[in-house]
Parts: structure tokens; C-alpha cells; sequence
């Protein structure tokens, strides 16, 4: 038979029937009224009102996310990279092992060995040799071979860059932020922005209906080098931001860019009763450093 | 998508899936810290705390799990550190402004909140587990790592505790 603590525990937990109840009270009537008394105060515990979680918070979450994101899709590539590098290192050895293997038996061909290791030797008798029409000159006109390989490659790495460039744009532009949220998260992927794109970045955080991105597309673009333009425009759009954390995270970048043709509206912000007190001090202190710098 | 799924495509590197997890459970975490006498700023910024650990711990999330619970594990570390960083937190608190900002019906209700404001935390965070997140004792002695019998014992008697401080009150 259950004791009284367990009994109780069970019945608040949908466990035991009002019949079962009355069978053990009938054999023990004693805990009776301290049960229903407990039972009472368990259903009068008041249902306290949870306050909404503010819209403030909400940013803070999806800012702190879309960090995370970019930081993962960072780590990723690198990861990425890293197998790239590793093969194409693989590549290199194999490949140059076969080069001086051909270049080798050739010399043996040739009776010369010593041109292989004795690079300024080689050179001069390369020279000689070539200048009285000698082999060794045959050997050497692979080299351009390898370098062309290595120029493709170069042409190759510029070509996926525009690509990344084209798809970040295109993506910019679409209707879910989520999406938009995602071409600022690989823009990350970029050492270097090209103008087209930076301006794209600097558009978003201008006028992205949604603050989410807009956050986003403020954070991603501090990470390249802005032109004079580009940051009066994010003067202007500090103007004429109503949302408070972008307001904040506005003022914090154009502070960290040292952009001093930012003072104007800063003072234009304390100075105005229907901003918020946070940010007035905020703004307040940009001025000071902005000042000193 | 179930809880269950969302985490595990969160721990397998899909991080969407934490504002799924995000819009769904962000009010039942702060309403936990804040009846456990947080004032509101506190609770927000402990379920802030939450979701980061979310997103940070994501991989000691493991097939067979159950989501709820594993969250407000999550949550109770959250607040026991808090504690640990305050611990004159009460004093700190700006008592008057918090039960300002919150709506009781009745006098009654008032006085019920203050008396489990009173409750030695091992009572209270039983009661408020089951009482309002409505897990059950298995989950909750999971939370807490101790035996479901001892959380039925802590339940009745932070009950009867609760009604003794009650009627002192009165």
C-alpha cells in the first residue's frame, strides 16, 4: 500500500482515481483532511503572469544566431579548405616527383645529372647549351607548363569568386529574410568585397524591412573596407533608424570606423527627448570618443 | 517537426532548427526564472543565457532524449550559477517594482506568491517544475538528479511547508 507523500504525488500527477482515494481513506482516515487541504493549495497556487519576451531580446537571439551561423559556415570552409589544400599538396608531389623522374631519366639521357640540383649551373649551362642548341634546353621548356597550370588555377579561384559575388547579390534580393539572412552569412566566405557587392550590404542595412537583417548586413559589412560613401550613407541611416538596437549597433560601428562626420547627428540624438534614455547615453558617449580620437 | 527532431538537426549542424526551438520555448524559460523571483530583466537575460547554452552545447544533445526536460536542465544550471553570482540577489532586486509588475487576481493569490517566495528552494523548484512547466516526476528527477521518490516527497512536503508559512502570513 502506498504511504500519504506518495498517494499525494501520484493523485497530482494523474495517477490515482477519486476510487482509489476512497479506498485508502477508508482504511486510513486519518490523513484526510491535510490531503484535501494540500490538494486545495495546489490548485489556488496563483498563475503568475509571465511578461512578453521583448522585441529587444528577440534581436539579440537572431543577432547572436546569424553570428553563430557565419561563424560555423567559417569553420566549415576552412575545414574545407584545408581537405583542398591537402589534396592539392598531394597533387604538387606527385606531380612534381613525376616532373623530376622525366626530367631526370631524361638527363640520364643526356649523361648530365648535375643540372638537376645545381640550379644557378643549370642555368648558365642552359644558357651555353642553348646557345650552341644543346638538350638540356628541352628539359627546361616545361617549366611554363607548370606555371600555366598555376594561372589556371588562379583564373579559376577569381571565377568562383565572381560567382560568390553574383549569388550573395541575387540572394539579397529575395523575399524571405531567412534567405537574405543567409546571403549576409556567406558573405563571411569573402577575404575581399567587390564595390557592387559592398554597396548591396550597405543598402541592406540601410533599408532591409526586417531588423534581423539589417543587424546582420551592419556586422557583416564593418568586416570589409568602406569607402567615404559607403559610410556617410551609414551616417545618414543612424538619421533616420527608429529601431533601438539598430540604433545602438549603428552608433557602436561608426564609432569603431572613427567617423567623425557622424558627431552631428549623435548631438542631434541626445539632444532629442523622444529617443531613448539608453541610447542618448550611448550617443552620448560616442561623441566623447569620437571627440578624442 | 517534434522538439526531439529539431535538437538533433541543431546538434548535427543545421542551426535554423535554434529558432524553432527559440520561438517555442523562450516564454516557458523566462516564466520559470521568473517565478523563481527573478525580476523581469533577470528572467529575460537568464533565458537569453539559455538559448546560447542551446546553441553552444548543441552536441551533448543525443538520439533518445527527451527535449523538455534536457532544456530546463539547461535552465536550472543557468539559475544555480546565477545564484552562485548573487547571492544577495533578494536584497538586489528592486522588490516593490517586481510584484508591481506582476498581476494578481486576489489578495489571496498575493499572499500564496509570497509564501512560495519563502519556500526553501528544494521545495519550491519541485512545485514550480510541476505546477506550471507540467513535467512529470520521471523528468523532473531528471532535471534534478535525484530519485522520482524523492520527488514525490519533496512535492507533499513543500506543500505542507507552503501552508504552514501561508498561515503564518495570515
Amino acid at each position: 500500500m502506498k504511504n500519504i507523500e506518495e498517494l499525494f504525488a501520484d493523485y497530482l500527477d494523474g495517477k490515482v482515481s477519486e476510487q482509489e482515494l476512497e479506498v485508502f481513506f477508508k482504511e486510513s482516515p486519518s490523513g484526510k483532511q491535510e490531503f484535501e487541504e494540500l490538494r486545495q493549495l495546489f490548485q489556488d497556487l496563483p498563475d503568475t503572469k509571465v511578461p512578453e519576451v521583448s522585441e529587444e531580446a528577440d534581436n539579440q537571439f537572431y543577432t547572436h544566431l546569424s553570428t553563430q551561423k557565419a561563424e560555423n559556415k567559417k569553420a566549415n570552409f576552412r575545414v574545407w579548405s584545408r581537405d583542398v589544400f591537402k589534396y592539392a599538396a598531394m597533387f604538387l608531389v606527385v606531380g612534381g616527383a613525376y616532373y623530376f623522374g622525366t626530367l631526370k631519366k631524361e638527363t640520364i639521357t643526356i649523361e648530365k645529372p648535375i643540372y638537376i640540383t645545381q640550379t644557378v649551373t643549370d642555368t648558365i649551362k642552359v644558357k651555353e647549351e642553348s646557345a650552341t642548341g644543346g638538350s638540356v634546353a628541352k628539359n627546361n621548356l616545361q617549366q611554363p607548363q607548370v606555371l600555366k597550370e598555376i594561372d589556371n588555377i588562379k583564373k579559376e579561384m577569381v571565377q568562383i569568386n565572381e560567382v560568390q559575388h553574383k549569388m550573395i547579390m541575387a540572394m539579397l534580393r529575395q523575399e524571405s529574410a531567412s534567405s537574405r539572412l543567409q546571403a549576409i552569412n556567406y558573405s563571411y566566405d569573402l577575404d575581399v568585397a567587390d564595390k557592387s557587392l559592398l554597396n548591396a550590404l550597405v543598402e541592406t542595412l540601410e533599408s532591409d524591412p526586417s531588423v534581423n537583417v539589417r543587424l546582420a548586413a551592419l556586422e557583416a559589412v564593418g568586416r570589409f573596407e568602406l569607402t567615404p560613401n559607403m559610410k556617410e550613407s551609414m551616417v545618414l541611416t543612424l538619421a533616420e533608424q527608429k529601431d533601438p538596437s539598430m540604433q545602438m549597433a549603428l552608433i557602436k560601428k561608426l564609432v569603431e570606423l572613427r567617423e567623425v562626420k557622424a558627431l552631428p547627428i549623435l548631438a542631434g540624438m541626445v539632444n532629442n527627448p523622444t529617443v531613448s534614455e539608453q541610447i542618448r547615453s550611448q550617443a552620448e558617449f560616442g561623441i566623447k570618443i569620437l571627440n578624442v580620437l | 517537426m517534434v522538439d526531439e527532431q529539431a535538437m538533433m538537426a541543431l546538434a548535427n549542424g543545421d542551426l535554423d532548427k535554434a529558432a524553432v526551438l527559440y520561438e517555442r520555448y523562450k516564454k516557458p524559460v523566462m516564466g520559470y526564472f521568473f517565478r523563481s523571483g527573478l525580476s523581469r530583466d533577470n528572467a529575460e537575460d537568464m533565458m537569453q543565457q539559455v538559448f546560447y547554452r542551446l546553441i553552444n552545447y548543441r552536441k551533448s544533445f543525443r538520439e533518445g532524449y527527451i527535449f523538455k526536460p534536457w532544456l530546463f536542465r539547461v535552465a536550472r544550471n543557468v539559475l544555480q550559477d546565477f545564484l552562485k553570482r548573487n547571492k544577495n540577489w533578494k536584497e538586489l532586486d528592486d522588490k516593490l517594482e517586481v510584484e508591481e509588475e506582476k498581476d494578481y487576481n486576489e489578495e489571496q493569490e498575493f499572499q500564496l506568491k509570497l509564501a512560495l517566495d519563502k519556500l526553501p528552494n528544494e521545495y519550491r523548484e519541485v512545485i514550480l517544475l510541476s505546477r506550471y512547466e507540467e513535467l512529470k516526476y520521471d523528468e523532473i528527477a531528471d532535471i534534478l538528479q535525484i530519485s522520482v521518490s524523492l520527488v514525490k516527497v519533496r512535492v507533499h512536503r513543500g506543500l505542507k511547508i507552503l501552508r504552514e508559512i501561508y498561515f503564518q502570513m495570515e
